[in-house]
């Protein structure tokens, strides 16, 4: 489709609109356009970004107040009917009503019949009308406008740092998958352990896999906590150990699979509406010391998830509601997708790292990387570390984001806004172009690394203890 | 991310998006995207009504890139309007979350 096409298509799906809300919403459009077309970009591509004409006609009909379409005969019609029709049958009652009692006093019963039959007519009338909260609830229904709003591949046009941004992506689609794990167990009560007393059974199960090729592990459990370990021995060793109730013991699975290149654990219990049960498992993963994996993906519902001294060049963490920690790993890129669950990172060595929660606290310690992204809603964001390696993103709404710098700072480009959240910079040798109470720009020398922290309500803190020490 | 918490807060985010700052149609879609992934055009039916219930109103001026611009700006009725949406939206991430921490996460 091209331009003009597009622009036809468009027009014609909009005539129901009134005159002025079409020539806004054409105008706003061909300014899209021309401004996409100056940033060098196709007509194929400017279409694909706004979407369908369908989509976008659909939206303004059900955006805009049907009392003001002009056009068109559906809603206006109704709406004149409506309003004008119980005039006319009021009126209409009473003069039949009067004619009906005079002329049935002269005439008898012969013509009762006649007020029964006009009514009649009138209730025929009335039945194509159509109550306008209907309409717009049919309207409503029918659009979702935002069906054709997961282009991820668009990103990529918008930043400077596509990177960054197609790991923001890949947070978005993990928490998708995360929601939909998530709502597979959802129907799924566990009971906490200091409520129940019931017997228990103690459980142990292991597997051992020797298998050179390994450059994938992909680990998933409901039930366990997940615990990574480097051994010396040169295999790969799988525990699975603690105390069940005896009653659901038979139905805990523990499924080890070595399949080429790739070995998955799950572990799980095939059993639905268990209420009052004990699990406290252990998932204990020994795998060989010094091994680069290719990728590594562990997901849990409310276990802790500890991993020491992993080496991979992906890692991919998600959990519901348990904690995550991690140390003493090196890694090229880590995602971590939490609901509920507080993420500990230290002593680690990693390029990106993204790492989106809901409600936890993020804490990092001495965790070196080129980009770090971070989003929250409520969580708090903290970073302690020497220096600044990297860049940094950070997006909450309630959280406070704190990045507390040891010793020094080296040049960056500060960048913060909020809505009601307020910045404290710390640091010395800062220039501010803009500084308002929720809107700080500044930098420190030429601005090698960029600190980027957007919130809602939470605040921002850059400290540095050396400067203030110094102080 | 789900459709309709997308529906739910992007009015709410058009208004904080234009308060921060003025801005013109493609302008604001590409900063909408970046944290809502929306097809651009489903925007400009939200910016309209929000225009004709006197939240937004809008000017012409010449951009920094040189050509006439449209531009959106909030104004005091659409900057009440936007606080109200805030606070609902604190107040609702806030109980979503405490029942996330306590119905959730101490029933496991």
């Amino acid at each position: 489709m091209n331009k003009d096409k597009y622009f036809s298509q468009l027009e014609s799906l909009l005539q129901r609109l009134s005159q002025e809300d079409r020539k806004e919403l054409l105008y706003d459009l061909h300014e899209y356009f021309e401004t996409g077309l100056e940033a060098g970009k196709t007509e194929e591509e400017i279409i694909e970004e706004l979407g369908d004409p369908e989509t976008i006609a659909k939206e303004m009909l059900a955006d805009q107040h049907p009392l003001q379409h002009q056009k068109g005969p559906l809603p206006p019609v109704i709406i004149t009917k409506k309003k004008k029709l119980p005039f006319y049958i009021t009126l209409s009652a009473i003069v039949i009503f009067f004619l009906v009692i005079t002329v049935s006093t002269l005439t008898g019963l012969l013509l009762v019949s006649a007020p029964e039959k006009s009514i009649q007519t009138l209730q025929s009338q009335q039945e194509p009308f159509i109550s306008l909260d209907g309409i717009e609830e049919f309207i409503n229904d029918s659009v979702d406008p935002y069906v054709n709003g997961f282009d991820y591949d668009k990103y990529s046009y918008y930043s400077s740092s596509e990177y960054m941004d197609s790991i923001e992506d890949m947070i978005d689609t993990s928490v998708n998958s995360v929601q939909q794990f998530t709502d597979q167990f959802k129907d799924f009560p566990i009971e906490s352990y200091d409520e129940v007393d019931s017997a228990t059974i103690d459980v142990f199960r292991e597997e051992t896999i020797q298998n050179k090729d390994i450059e994938n592990i992909k680990i998933s459990t409901v039930i366990s906590n997940i615990d990574i370990v480097t051994s010396e021995k040169d295999e790969v060793n799988i525990v699975l150990n603690g105390k069940i109730s005896e009653n659901i013991e038979e139905y805990l699975l523990f499924d080890v699979q070595s399949q080429g290149d790739t070995i998955t654990v799950k572990v799980s219990l095939n059993f639905q509406n268990i209420r009052n049960i004990i699990a406290n498992l252990n998932l204990q993963v020994s795998i060989p010391k010094d091994y680069n994996y290719e990728n590594i993906e562990l997901s849990s519902i409310s276990g802790e998830t500890k991993i020491d001294g992993l080496l991979t060049n992906a890692l991919s963490l998600q959990s519901t509601s348990g904690n995550i920690d991690l140390k003493n790993s090196t890694t090229e890129q880590i995602k971590i997708n939490s609901t509920a669950g507080n993420i500990n990172l230290d002593d680690s060595t990693t390029k990106q790292t993204g790492i989106n929660v809901t409600s936890g606290n993020i804490n990092m310690d001495n965790v070196t990387a080129e980009n770090y992204i971070f989003s929250t809603i409520s969580g708090s964001v903290q970073m302690i570390d020497d220096t600044l390696t990297g860049n940094v993103k950070a997006t909450t709404t309630s959280g406070d984001v704190q990045l507390d710098i040891e010793k020094t700072i080296p040049s960056v480009n500060i960048n913060f806004g909020s809505i009601t959240g307020e910045a404290k910079l710390d640091i010395d040798e800062l220039i501010y172009e803009t500084k308002k109470e929720h809107k700080i720009i500044a930098k420190k020398e030429e601005g090698l690394y960029e600190i980027q922290v957007n919130t809602t309500t939470g605040d921002f803190t850059l400290f540095n203890t050396q400067a203030s020490t110094a102080n | 991310m789900n459709v309709q918490f997308k529906k739910g807060s992007l009015e709410m985010c058009v208004l904080i998006f234009i308060h921060a700052k003025d801005r013109y149609g493609y302008e604001l879609a590409q900063q909408v995207s970046e944290s809502i992934q929306i097809a651009d055009g489903t925007l400009y039916p939200l910016l309209r009504r929000l225009t004709k219930d006197g939240f937004l109103s809008t000017y012409f001026a010449a951009s920094s890139e040189g050509p006439q611009r449209k531009y959106y700006t909030i104004t005091s009725k659409g900057k009440e309007k936007m606080h109200e949406l805030i606070d609902e939206w604190e107040i609702f991430t806030k109980n979503v979350d405490k029942l996330i921490r306590e119905e959730y996460k101490n029933h496991e």
